[in-house]
């Protein structure tokens, strides 16, 4: 019997034996796959991702990058996994990977203007530029998280870059992004230097402009070839004072969607619910370069609507406001007479004024969007992307920590000994050599 | 809305004031054929005062020499430049003159080249309808000064089309230099045309 107990345990020795054997030999020709560290130097990656495409990849690879990977290298890693392969990344030591996101949207602007959002940490500087060169550039801040930009003409592949120049750079990517269907503005009043100025201001930025200025009782001068008052024929009315019997017609087209300038006083003839004005406020006695409304006369606009949207404050007073009404928008505007910036406030008057109604057009305009087809979808979140794609970041560890060939488990070698030691004292006990 | 302001713009040579009952009778024919608030007063403005930026439509005449300081021909462009329009008038109607030949030289040097006015232009139809183009005076058709009839207005004009320099060697200054009381004597009104004048600037 105890000789029976002494082979059992010399077989399980054996057996165990053979076992590690096995798995040493299985960890060898794992070594053969093994892990692999790398960074994101692209003379090295890019080999890299070739050769493994073309033969057996790592059993795992590693990624250490300055700033998330490209979209076809966190494509082409993913690839890879999928065949098998254990994929994790994360920032290289003593690097700090930005999360940073752009976004472009078009403006109802005839420049094609774009406006450009991107996400960044509050302090870093961003850098937005295009195929043709930087554009402009900001630091992020804590309160709106990231920085905006207003750029006046189409982008061609919008970039922004955060965080330098360098390979540490993180490089959100854009597209051109859809257009607008930009109809012309209506712009109604009395003959006037006012009615003037804002035809001119719009026409000068690329707006087209129907006008009907009244002259006197059943005479007005017409500009362009003034249509119906409805969102198939203009962007955005301008009522810069009374126009009566058009009231039913203004408001179904603020209603349908219809964008609509107005002054405090022309609000009855609008035929909207009339929003509170103060008493008129003189303006600065001489209007500067720099501020050029603060010399205008102001109505201020009531605010206690919590509806109303302030565009525009001077001091304490609000002097142009939005709201929806319906499916549009109105903006009142309380300022009187703003040619006086353009004609007296230096000689970026004329831009600036026509700027500044530009942007109050653009702040209402309807302006249905026509979708640009395209393959070309950015890279808008790159950090996003890829954690999406490839697993949240990791910390380096030892490359044979992870994906080596299989270790020999420590309670085989516990067990060898034991059954070897178990049975050489059984024999010697019993006296056998 | 502020009231629209005639004024008349006064230079540092030459008889500037040379047609003083012009502002009012052009007052008067606004008031009475337009809506337009306008203004009862005209305003006599410097040309190199930054006063002059407070009225885009400046009406200019006389008989002498029209010869700009260099203040006022800085201001004179800037305010063209920002949009502002002159109505310069011959009060002498000799475009052999020498106010013409000061005015035309000094105009062009600002504003560009003066050039005719086709009879088409919406001046000529904004408001009242002249067909023929600018109506002739008085002083044409009696045959003094120059002798001519002159058909066309001529005009510098700005980069979006507009007239920002209209001159007239019409000699408007004489044909509508009389109290606006007289008008009650005249089967037509010979101050319509300085109505489309006011009228066009106000639009265009």
């Amino acid at each position: 019997m105890r000789s029976r107990a002494e082979h059992l345990l010399r077989a399980a020795a054996a057996l165990a034996l053979g076992w590690a054997i096995w798995c040493g030999l299985r960890g060898v020709a794992a070594t053969a796959r093994s892990a692999t560290r790398l960074g994101d130097d692209p003379s090295v990656l890019t080999p890299a991702l070739h050769r493994w495409t073309a033969s057996d990849p790592p059993a795992s690879i590693d990624l250490r990058v300055a700033s998330p990977p490209s979209a076809p290298t966190r494509a082409w890693l993913a690839a890879i996994a999928a065949l098998g392969t254990v994929v994790t990344w994360g920032p290289a030591s003593g690097d700090t990977l930005l999360a940073t996101a752009i976004d472009v949207e078009p403006i109802a602007d005839p420049r094609r203007a774009v406006r450009v959002g991107v996400a960044a940490p509050a302090g870093r500087t961003v850098m937005l530029r295009d195929v043709l060169g930087p554009l402009d550039s900001a630091r992020a801040t804590r309160r709106t998280g990231g920085v905006g930009f207003r750029v006046g003409g189409p982008l061609v592949v919008p970039e922004a870059v955060v965080g330098g120049t360098g390979r540490e750079a993180t490089r959100a990517r854009g597209t051109g992004g859809d257009s607008l269907l930009l109809r012309p503005v209506l712009i109604i009043g009395r003959a006037g230097w006012e009615g003037k100025f804002v035809v001119r201001a719009l026409t000068s930025i690329g707006w087209r402009v129907d006008a009907r200025l009244a002259v006197a009782p059943r005479a007005d001068v017409v500009i362009g070839s003034p249509a119906a008052i409805d969102t198939a024929h203009y962007a955005a009315v301008v009522m810069l004072d009374s126009a009566a019997g058009l009231s039913d017609a203004v408001r179904r087209y603020v209603q349908s969607g219809g964008g609509l300038i107005v002054r405090p006083a022309a609000q009855h003839d609008a035929g909207l619910p009339a929003v509170g004005a103060g008493p008129p406020q003189p303006g600065a006695p001489t209007l500067a370069d720099s501020a050029p409304r603060r010399g205008l006369a102001l109505t201020p606009i009531d605010t206690t609507d919590t509806a109303i949207v302030v565009l525009e404050r001077r001091d304490r007073f609000a002097a142009v406001v939005a709201r929806r009404v319906g499916a549009g928008r109105e903006a009142i505007e309380g300022y009187s007479d703003t040619w006086r910036a353009r004609m007296a406030a230096g000689d970026d008057g004329p831009r600036a004024h026509a700027e500044w109604w530009g942007r109050l057009v653009s702040a209402v305009a309807y302006a249905p969007v026509i979708v640009r087809a395209t393959h070309d979808r950015g890279d808008p979140a790159p950090l996003a992307a890829t954690i999406a794609t490839l697993g949240p970041p990791t910390s380096p560890g030892p490359a044979s920590d992870r994906g080596g060939g299989p270790a020999l488990p420590w309670w085989l070698f516990g067990a060898i000994m034991i059954a070897l030691g178990s049975e050489w004292a059984s024999r010697r006990l019993r006296g056998a050599a | 809305m502020t009231p629209f302001v005639f004024a008349t713009g006064r230079y540092q040579s030459g008889d500037w004031d040379a047609a003083p009952l012009v502002p009012a009778n052009l007052i008067d024919s606004v008031a009475r054929y337009t809506s337009i608030p306008v203004a009862p007063q005209g305003v006599v403005v410097d040309l190199a005062s930054a006063a002059l930026f407070d009225y885009p439509l400046v009406y200019c005449t006389g008989h002498l020499p029209f010869r700009l300081t260099a203040g006022e021909a800085s201001t004179v462009r800037r305010y063209l430049t920002r949009g502002g329009m002159l109505f310069v008038d011959d009060h002498n109607h000799d475009v052999g003159g020498v106010f013409h030949a000061t005015a035309t030289e000094e105009l062009s040097r600002l504003a560009g080249p003066l050039v005719d006015l086709p009879n088409t232009h919406p001046l000529y139809s904004c408001f009242f309808e002249f067909r023929d183009g600018p109506p002739a005076t008085s002083h044409e058709l009696n045959g003094w000064g120059d002798n001519l009839v002159h058909a066309h207005l001529q005009a510098a004009l700005g980069p979006d089309g507009a007239i920002s320099v209209l001159y007239s060697s019409k000699d408007y200054s004489s044909e509508w230099g009389y109290h606006p009381d007289a008008k009650r004597f005249q089967s037509v009104d010979n101050t319509r045309f300085g109505v489309n004048i006011v009228v066009y600037a106000l639009t265009r």
